[in-house]
């Protein structure tokens, strides 16, 4: 009999089994695949070693302005997909350790439920007083013509090449579609990037959208919004011609790649043991307890935003709950964050959702232009967003493109979270020259006492 | 010499009682004859007078048990030194609820702490506990600057309450006392929802000022009656049965001999009860670890309701007692109780109780047992009803009785076999007359 048993060993069902056994469970943990799951294997961490390749890339190609010479630098993939296997193989033996530190037992094989507490795996029954299904996500191909052509690619495939596609089509605008222009683009490729709705980066606020979007074409990736694809041809020499709604005229790619996720629920017994779906997803509550007794889901398998640090912070709830404890999730500061250059860090309401909730609201934006911490660096692209309740100011969301975006965000998150108002970040110290300056400059704004603003 | 004042011995069975209530200061000048103090026994309040003219110390925290003949009191005379309570050592910790008290367990012994006088008292005055004061004096004895400069300390201190900045805003902008709210968020600390939640709460329900509650004490007597009841409940297996008697013939017996004296209906069932109670001794009886006592003499209590209160005079030997005697005895005993003047003899040593709330006009209840006996009567009142007699409608008198009985002592039947006795004795009555 196990306290807790665990499907899926990702961020979620990893940080799920430490802190079960830190309040004292008997925890195993199901993994078909390796530890560390889509986030560590095929997700989040080797996009960003690719990332690292390809901004480092691009900053080797601006050396010039900082005063150094170098002669044409010359990229290869392979290189950089090996240090990215290598660092992923050293992260997955931390994990394993950490799991053993704990006493974790970690059994090999793909897990079905044969009861609400029971899990059947490798032909043998295990037994637990609470399971948490921690199955995460996999790539999901849309419904179009042509979708099973050879050359089209998941993120799985894509994190795999061998060599950089001439012409790349990436479908969907969303943050995984992003990334992968980015890296592609950084590598060589020619990328195009199509996403259906009206803005790139779909949910986020309108101006982050305008941004991102505004820095791509920059850099030279076509991004075409409003439009998906009706067929797919596979042409002789291995070349897709991708036709795309409302536009005249094909877009040729030796790949295209599809972006699209969806939770990994199959064969997993959940009809059998009455768990409550909605939208193929699991459905739970707060406290990331199931409709069904004993039974609790996180991560990717509920649906929602689909992200590693949102999956680790629920499987701490789940298994605190697990654990008889009552902790509810709290989801008003999950940080968002897309490791391009630049990078993107959002955390809190858009703009459009403040107004949605019937907000009174102030924003402002301070551009990293006016920051010294980013003349210094070189990368003036981007800006700080604040969106603050207009009587208290409360800070609702901020949103944030620019240099070290991603760690910025941080701070955005605590003040969302701690219910911090606009005088709490604007009264704020921070260290000059700093990027940091900047979201402190923005809260002072929304009081009207920006100082580095001119006046008008 | 100072003058003791001791805890009088309010009954033969009386070992020891407390004071329940001081009717002067510690330190006040009193008068020979002066009530002092109230003092309780298992049964009974009994307000100490002042034996001589003097101040008068305390010699005993309120509802310490003190042994019969101890000092509860002193009464100094003027001029003279005389330790107050707070220089008794060991200090005796006063529990809580006393009756529980009396029940001999020995007292707790607190540890004694060294302070002055002055010290004792401005600790009490503050409400400070004075063992969380540290002593600088001789020895480590806590003098009276150590307490004042805890008051100082425990003013400057802040408060420290966690709220987040919108939370304060807002609490700020309605108004709202942020010492009051309570934090839902991580280690208590105050969130904009627990504010929200308050003003939404606020809303909701118009402020009406309730005014405040009238409030009587629970001391003494009542809080007696609540340890007894609830003693009773949660020790016994009490079930209660009820009946009808046809009490025709015992009306007009009552109506005959009232003539003579003055014959309540209680009466008559004292009298009714303490017969049956011989016929059916295992309703006469008491629970002793892991033996019943069946019980010699049938000592019929009888509840008299008090302003304050109830209390339960006993008519001893009622089976050997005439219905004149029963009549005069509970009489004297209501009166008695009234008057407060009963003595402990008077109200202990029940075997069974007799309990009449017809004067109400209720007819069944459930009584509960006066421990440690066995059983309780409940009477109701007796009204005129339509019967079948013969063939012939008539018209009788009919009372209702309300049988609580322990079922650990007794079962159902030999219960309502002594009930049954006691309706076909109401019934024909004349025999109790032999």
């Amino acid at each position: 009999m196990q306290d807790v048993i665990i499907i899926g060993g990702g961020p979620g069902g990893i940080a799920a089994a430490v802190r079960a056994a830190q309040l004292g469970a008997a925890v195993t943990i199901i993994e078909e695949a390796e530890l560390g799951g889509v986030c560590l294997n095929r997700g989040c961490v080797p996009t960003k070693a690719l990332l690292a390749s390809a901004a480092l890339l691009a900053r080797v190609r601006r050396a010039g302005e900082y005063g150094i010479t170098v002669g044409e630098p010359s990229f290869s993939l392979r290189a950089a997909m090996a240090r990215k296997d290598s660092m992923i193989a050293e992260l997955r033996a931390g994990t394993e350790s950490l799991l053993a530190s704990y006493g974790v037992k970690v059994v090999r094989g793909t897990a079905g439920l044969v009861g609400p507490r029971q899990v059947e795996v490798g032909g043998e029954i295990i037994e637990g007083r609470a399971v948490i299904v921690a199955t995460g996500s996999t790539p999901a191909k849309p419904v179009v013509d042509g979708i099973d052509s050879k050359g089209v690619i998941t993120t799985d495939e894509a994190l795999a090449l061998e060599e950089v596609p001439a012409r790349l089509l990436i479908l969907g605008g969303g943050p995984i579609g992003v990334e992968f222009a980015a890296m592609f683009h950084g590598f060589g490729s020619r990328v195009t990037l199509v996403e259906p709705g009206p803005q790139i980066l779909p949910g986020e606020d309108h101006e982050v959208g305008q941004r991102v979007r505004q820095s791509l074409r920059d850099r030279g990736i076509d991004v075409l919004i409003k439009t998906a694809p009706t067929s797919i041809r596979q042409q002789e020499g291995e070349e897709l011609v991708v036709s795309l709604a409302g536009r005249s005229g094909e877009v040729s790619a030796d790949k295209v790649l599809t972006t699209g996720r969806a939770p990994c629920l199959v064969d997993l017994g959940l009809t059998k043991v009455g768990v409550r779906l909605a939208g193929g997803a699991i459905v739970v509550d707060d406290g990331m307890r199931t409709n069904v007794p004993g039974l609790f889901a996180i991560g990717d398998a509920t649906g929602g935003q689909m992200l590693s640090h949102l999956a680790s912070v629920q499987g701490l709830v789940a298994a605190e709950n697990a654990m008889g404890r009552a902790r509810r999730m709290d989801y008003r500061a999950v940080p968002r964050c897309l490791h391009t250059d630049p990078e993107v860090g959002c955390v809190g309401l858009t703009e459009a959702q403040a107004e949605e909730q019937g907000y009174q609201f102030k924003t402002s934006t301070i551009p990293f232009t006016l920051s010294a911490r980013a003349t210094t660096l070189g990368d003036l692209e981007g800006a700080v967003k604040i969106v603050a309740e207009a009587r208290y100011g409360k800070i609702l969301g901020v949103h944030i493109v620019g240099p070290q975006a991603t760690e910025l965000i941080g701070e955005a998150a605590l003040a969302i979270q701690l219910e911090a108002t606009a005088e709490d970040l604007a009264y704020a110290i921070r260290a000059h020259p700093t990027l940091a300056e900047s979201q402190v400059e923005a809260a002072r704004d929304i009081l009207g006492q920006a100082i580095f603003l001119p006046k008008w | 010499m100072a003058t003791k004042v001791v805890m009088p011995k309010l009954g033969m069975a009386m070992t020891d009682g407390v004071v329940v209530k001081w009717l002067k200061a510690d330190g006040d000048q009193v008068e020979k004859g002066e009530h002092i103090a109230v003092v309780m026994s298992k049964k009974i309040t009994y307000e100490v007078e002042a034996p001589a003219p003097g101040l008068m110390r305390y010699a005993a925290h309120l509802k310490e048990p003190k042994p019969v003949g101890e000092a509860i009191a002193f009464i100094a005379e003027p001029g003279e030194a005389v330790p107050g309570l707070a220089e008794l050592a060991p200090v005796v910790a006063a529990k809580a609820v006393a009756p529980q008290l009396l029940e001999a367990q020995p007292p707790e012994a607190a540890p004694f702490i060294p302070a002055t006088p002055a010290a004792r008292r401005l600790a009490k005055e503050h409400g400070i506990d004075i063992s969380q004061v540290k002593g600088t004096g001789p020895e480590g004895r806590i003098v009276e600057e150590d307490v004042a400069r805890f008051i100082q300390e425990r003013e400057r201190a802040p408060r420290e309450i966690l709220i987040s900045p919108m939370a304060r805003k807002l609490a700020q902008e309605h108004g709202l006392d942020i010492t009051q709210i309570t934090g839902s968020g991580p280690g208590g600390r105050i969130v904009e929802e627990d504010v929200r939640k308050l003003i939404e709460a606020k809303k909701e329900v118009p402020p009406v000022m309730a005014p405040p509650p009238r409030v009587v004490p629970f001391i003494g007597m009542r809080q007696a009656i609540a340890e007894r009841m609830m003693e009773s409940l949660r020790t016994m297996a009490q079930v209660t049965v009820t009946t009808e008697a046809d009490v025709t013939e015992t009306v007009r017996l009552r109506e005959e001999l009232k003539e003579e004296f003055d014959l309540t209906y209680t009466d008559i069932v004292v009298k009714t009860v303490a017969i049956a109670l011989k016929k059916h001794p295992l309703l006469n009886a008491t629970l002793v670890g892991e033996e019943i006592h069946l019980l010699e003499e049938a000592n019929i209590g009888v509840a008299v309701a008090l302003e304050e209160g109830l209390i339960v005079p006993v008519v001893r030997g009622a089976d050997k007692k005439g219905l004149s005697e029963i009549a005069r005895e509970t009489k004297r005993l209501a009166q008695g109780a009234r008057e407060n003047t009963l003595t402990v003899d008077e109200v202990t040593g029940g075997t069974f109780t007799v309990t009449n709330v017809g004067m109400y006009e209720m007819d069944t209840f459930t009584p509960i047992i006066n421990p440690p006996e066995a059983a309780i009567l409940g009477v109701g009142r007796i009204v005129e009803k339509p019967a079948v007699k013969k063939g012939q409608i008539v018209v009788c008198s009919i009372m209702h009785l309300s049988l609580t009985f322990d079922h650990r002592i007794v079962d159902g039947a030999p219960a309502a076999d002594f009930l049954r006795t006691v309706k076909h004795t109401l019934e024909k009555p004349y025999r109790l007359l032999g």
